[in-house]
């Protein structure tokens, strides 16, 4: 495979006078899974559009390999795409589809069916059972397994991926999570992947993007974005996490603390240990058992609650109506109020 | 509740068998019928043996089929161009535009198309005839391929863009294929009614507008020999039957002709 890199420069898109995308930069590295990830409406789909060359941007610029595409149409930017609707050939079988795109680049009869087979055996499915079958005659999940396969037949530069699991049920979704990261392991293309699954968005990526209202709010691993997060924004849509107004413990107004939930503790007792950030009395409101670990609600006062895990044999000293005090690591930030 | 659905479906029944099939029988009844009342295929024979009406047959297929076609042309941007091109906000709007001349009478509208060409110093002959007749069956093509067009959505496009093709490409690989059904039906419905339309050849046609309808008129009500004109009647509806059939029979299933 041919992985390029991907520079986006500048670009901005007003729809009206909604502006969907502002300034928004990025550089996608060679061979690198990168992920745009924001909720719906945030413009990480009309970015995806634009790289792809199904939308003009208002102004800015689409480098591949430092080459200016801007204003390259989609079937000249030799790229693949898989879609969050099922946007298979409906009047083509299986086989057909993955070679629609080799037929159009003049390939010969036997080179197509051997790339079709190759294609079919990385996604994982049996061609000889698939090859001649109808897109209606197949599984959601198998269906999206075809359109992997059909964007990555021809080779591509760059392969996008708009949201291709959202339509998916659980349990087919880990397993082609699972699929998505050894293909990209095998083929080694550049990928960029458009999701608002911040655990879909951790599980594949290399580097994410956090996306909202059309800005990029912070560019970084996944652990630094979990353990950094450079705005409130990105610290709540990334992870969970307990967001504590200081006030509440009585200094500063204008400062948030920030903790995970992992960095969040609670006692029966005031610990003698310091090296706490900050000390709060509350109440157990809630206890959610989740398999090995137990999360609990406390309730601080009215407005306020803080969310903590702990393992499952520990957790049992816990009952709701308890009175605890919860306490944060020093691994928990002060950030300035929004 | 089986029968009360027949029950429920019989004045509608009876409704179709009084004021439409009688109508049809009681001609296919008079074209086996000779002028004194005897049975008879003499009719059949006078008319498929005469020259004239093979050469009229045929030029009126011609006429419907080049009107089809045009149609086809015109009708198959123009779909495209509703669903995927205008936004949502002025698509009602440019679909208003495009139906409305089909608010006033059809007689009307062959009227309004005499004005148009006659200042214009258009001679009504051939050319005249088709514009009519493509003017007049042109929204019986539009809307059943519009309606087969919302129903290839965008992502396939996009999808198909992506992969490599583009204009013409896209079109015979992709968009004609998944809107056979409606080509099938709006060709269909065009050809059969152009195959036998009277008054657009008659108003328009100026020399060139001898076709089938004119004959079938004169037979009837020129030379009042409803036999001969119930013979042909009958041929020609057959005739298109027969292609109406073999054209759905062709096209149906996955892909079809254009595949």
């Amino acid at each position: 495979m041919r992985g390029i890199s991907l520079d986006v420069m500048e670009i901005t898109k007003s729809y009206g006078k909604q502006k969907v995308l502002d300034k928004v930069n990025l550089k996608v590295e060679r061979k690198e899974f990168f992920t745009i990830l924001g909720p719906s409406g945030c413009g990480k789909t009309t970015l995806l559009h634009i790289i792809a060359g199904l939308v003009t941007p208002d102004s800015g610029k689409i480098l591949f390999d430092g080459k200016d595409v801007t204003n390259e149409p989609p079937h000249k930017r030799d790229i693949g795409m898989v879609f969050q609707d099922l946007a298979l050939f409906p009047h083509m079988t299986v086989a057909e589809n993955i070679a629609f795109g080799l037929k159009l680049r003049n390939k010969s009869e036997q080179e197509i069916k051997a790339r079709v087979k190759e294609m079919l055996e990385l996604v994982r499915l049996n061609p000889s059972e698939v090859w001649n079958k109808y897109p209606a005659q197949l599984s959601g999940g198998q269906q999206q397994r075809v359109a992997l396969a059909r964007a990555l037949a021809v080779e591509p530069r760059l392969l996008l991926l708009d949201e291709p699991l959202s339509h998916i049920d659980y349990k087919i979704k880990q397993e082609l999570l699972a699929e998505l990261r050894r293909i990209h392991k095998e083929t080694g293309v550049t990928t960029l992947y458009v999701t608002h699954d911040q655990n879909e968005a951790m599980y594949l990526s290399d580097r994410i993007a956090v996306m909202n209202y059309g800005r990029i709010e912070q560019i970084g691993t996944p652990e630094e974005l979990y353990n950094n997060p450079a705005s409130l924004f990105v610290a709540s849509f990334f992870g969970d996490a307990n967001i504590v107004p200081l006030k509440l413990i009585g200094n500063e107004e204008n400062k948030i603390l920030f903790a995970r939930l992992d960095n969040t503790v609670i006692f029966k007792e005031q610990p003698i240990k310091d090296g706490y950030l900050a000390y709060l009395k509350g109440v157990i409101s809630d206890k959610v058992f989740m398999g090995p670990q137990v999360l609990l609600e406390i309730r601080i006062d009215e407005k306020h609650t803080v969310k903590t895990i702990l393992p499952r044999n520990e957790a049992t000293k816990y009952n709701i109506g308890d009175e605890v005090i919860v306490a944060f690591t020093s691994e928990a930030k002060i950030i300035e109020a929004q | 509740m089986k029968k009360t659905g027949v029950i429920l479906a019989l004045p509608a029944v009876i409704f179709l068998i009084v004021f439409f099939f009688a109508p049809f029988v009681f001609l296919i009844y008079k074209s086996f019928q000779s002028n004194i009342g005897i049975l008879t295929i003499q009719n059949y024979l006078k008319v498929l043996t005469d020259t004239f009406y093979i050469r009229i047959s045929l030029y009126s297929l011609e006429i419907a089929l080049i009107t089809t076609l045009l149609c086809i042309l015109i009708a198959y941007p123009a779909s495209y161009y509703l669903v995927h091109v205008v936004s949502d906000k002025y698509r009602g709007l440019v679909l208003a535009i495009l139906i409305s001349p089909f608010w006033i009478d059809f007689l009307i509208r062959a009227y309004a198309l005499k004005a148009f060409f006659f200042p214009l110093g258009i001679k009504e002959g051939f050319f005249t005839l088709i514009y009519g007749m493509v003017y007049d069956y042109f929204l019986f093509m539009l809307l059943p391929l519009y309606a087969s067009m919302t129903g290839v959505s965008k992502t396939i496009i996009n999808a198909a863009r992506i992969q490599g093709a583009s204009g013409l490409t896209l079109a015979r690989k992709i968009i004609i294929p998944l809107t056979i059904p409606g080509l099938v039906a709006g060709s269909t419905i065009v050809f059969m009614m152009s195959l036998t339309e009277f008054v657009i050849p008659a108003m328009l046609g100026g020399t060139s507008g001898y076709t089938l309808g004119y004959a079938i008129y004169d037979l009837f009500f020129i030379y009042r020999d409803i036999y001969r004109g119930s013979a042909l009647s009958v041929i020609i509806s057959a005739l298109s039957l027969l292609v109406a059939y073999y054209y759905i029979k062709k096209t149906r299933g996955q892909g079809g002709i254009f595949a």
